[in-house]
């Protein structure tokens, strides 16, 4: 493993709390009615949440992204991460 | 991850995958509407029955000598209850006929005259037989509970890939700047691993509400047929006692609960000598957990609580958690988007196998 592996767990991180926070909802939102169900659907919507979040903030846009994509962005130097 | 590892875990993936994905789609788009089915039903029928004489009560065996009187030669099998309306629903079967086929006779109890049946729009029962079974019966039942493993298998063997394609990127990184298929391939990453848990899930429990039929039967020539054995010869139509007295009694073997169905003695859920009356609990979570008392048809005496075994109650518990439809509107909301997501990778893992081939071909 190379010293820039950052291994699984740092891979698995965010997907085991989002795969813990859905299941949590899912059987939350059976226990329960009234206020569970609101918390069960709210920690269930967890995936697309991080999801959007990531397309947000984690999309990288640079110049091959279309002309119009790159008079928006900054040079590709600093676009990407 | 040596190379012939992630080779076979790539094999897994793909054929898996490819195998499935059809029909998955297919899951995924009749599903959509299938959440919500409730609020569609309400929104496109017009359910303004009213009962006939409200305030007055037919006893149980008022409403089934009525249903019996306008199927002559008929034997019962089912009773069920309607919880919004005061509508028994009687199931009645000729014991000449074919087998399988059943007379549904909604009765109004308060009157004994017939009332409308509660049927879904025709366009969400089409959508809901398809979902089913494809209108091929048990074995279509069976063909999709199959594509649900494989599912089962791409989604894990999909985790497994997930780590060596992101070593060298922070998560939910799209690289929206490169090519399309690179694109696309972090696009099918990001979406699939935030969705593992609500996929295998929804997955498996359909896999098994497709084993609910051989689940109900195996329930019944075991745990129900070794109730029975105890016991002597059937109960015949005309030598059976109370129904509304066995129900009952019933009822007060299992105080606190509401009344779901009667199982009369030789139809499914129930012996040759029973009444198996069903009741269900209150909280969304026994709600879906029933529990029979066994009354003997021919005393009235109480036989027993049949408590349901475990892979009754699992499958009992598969219907909630794969239709999401036991956390109001918000829940169903968060599901059909998740519907949507899958759709997204199912599509793009798809497109994504295409595009790999057609590299692979220039």
């Amino acid at each position: 493993m190379s010293r820039r592996d950052p291994g699984p767990g740092a891979i698995f991180a965010v997907p085991l709390v989002v795969g813990g926070l859905s299941l949590a909802g899912l059987v939350g939102a059976l226990l329960g009615d009234g206020v569970m169900d609101g918390i069960g659907a709210a920690l269930l919507a967890s995936g697309p949440a991080v999801a959007a979040w990531a397309l947000a903030a984690r999309r990288r846009q640079g110049p091959a992204a279309g002309p119009a994509a790159s008079r928006r962005n900054p040079p590709p130097a600093s676009a990407g991460r | 991850m040596d190379t012939r590892t992630l080779r076979a875990w790539s094999w897994v993936h793909r054929w898996s995958s490819l195998v499935s994905t059809l029909f998955l789609l297919m899951l995924c788009l009749t599903g959509l509407p299938l959440v919500f089915s409730h609020e569609i039903d309400e929104a496109l029928l017009h359910r303004d029955w009213r009962p006939a004489a409200p305030g007055r009560v037919l006893t149980l065996d008022e409403v089934l000598d009525v249903a019996l009187a306008r199927h002559p030669g008929e034997v019962p099998a089912f009773m069920s209850f309607d919880e919004d309306r005061p509508v028994v629903n009687v199931t009645s079967v000729d014991p000449a006929g074919p087998p399988g086929r059943y007379t549904f006779q909604p009765i109004d109890r308060t009157s004994g005259d017939p009332a409308p049946p509660v049927a879904g729009h025709p366009v969400m029962e089409f959508l809901l037989q398809l979902h089913t079974d494809m209108f091929l019966g048990l074995p279509g039942m069976l063909f999709l509970g199959l594509m649900g493993l494989l599912l089962a298998a791409a989604v894990v063997s999909g985790v497994v890939l997930y780590a060596p394609f992101m070593r060298r990127l922070p998560f939910g990184t799209v690289r929206a700047d490169r090519r399309a298929p690179i694109r696309w391939l972090d696009y099918h990453n990001l979406l699939g691993v935030v969705t593992v848990a609500w996929v295998l899930v929804v997955g498996l429990t359909g896999v098994v509400n497709t084993l609910a039929v051989p689940i109900i039967a195996y329930w019944k020539e075991t745990s129900l047929e070794a109730l029975a054995a105890a016991h002597e010869a059937p109960a015949a139509p005309g030598e059976r006692s109370s129904l509304e007295a066995a129900v009952q009694r019933a009822r007060a073997a299992l105080p606190g609960r509401t009344l779901q169905f009667v199982a009369f003695p030789g139809s499914d859920y129930s012996t040759d000598r029973h009444y198996a009356v069903f009741f269900h609990g209150d909280t969304p979570l026994t709600r879906h957990l029933t529990t029979p008392a066994l009354i003997d048809a021919q005393t009235g005496e109480l036989t027993a609580v049949a408590a349901t075994p475990w892979y009754v109650k699992t499958l009992s518990l598969s219907q909630p958690l794969h239709f999401g439809d036991y956390g109001g509107l918000p829940l169903k909301i968060v599901w059909a988007l998740l519907d949507l997501v899958t759709i997204v990778v199912l599509a793009s893992g798809l497109y994504l196998w295409l595009a790999r081939r057609r590299k692979a071909r220039a």
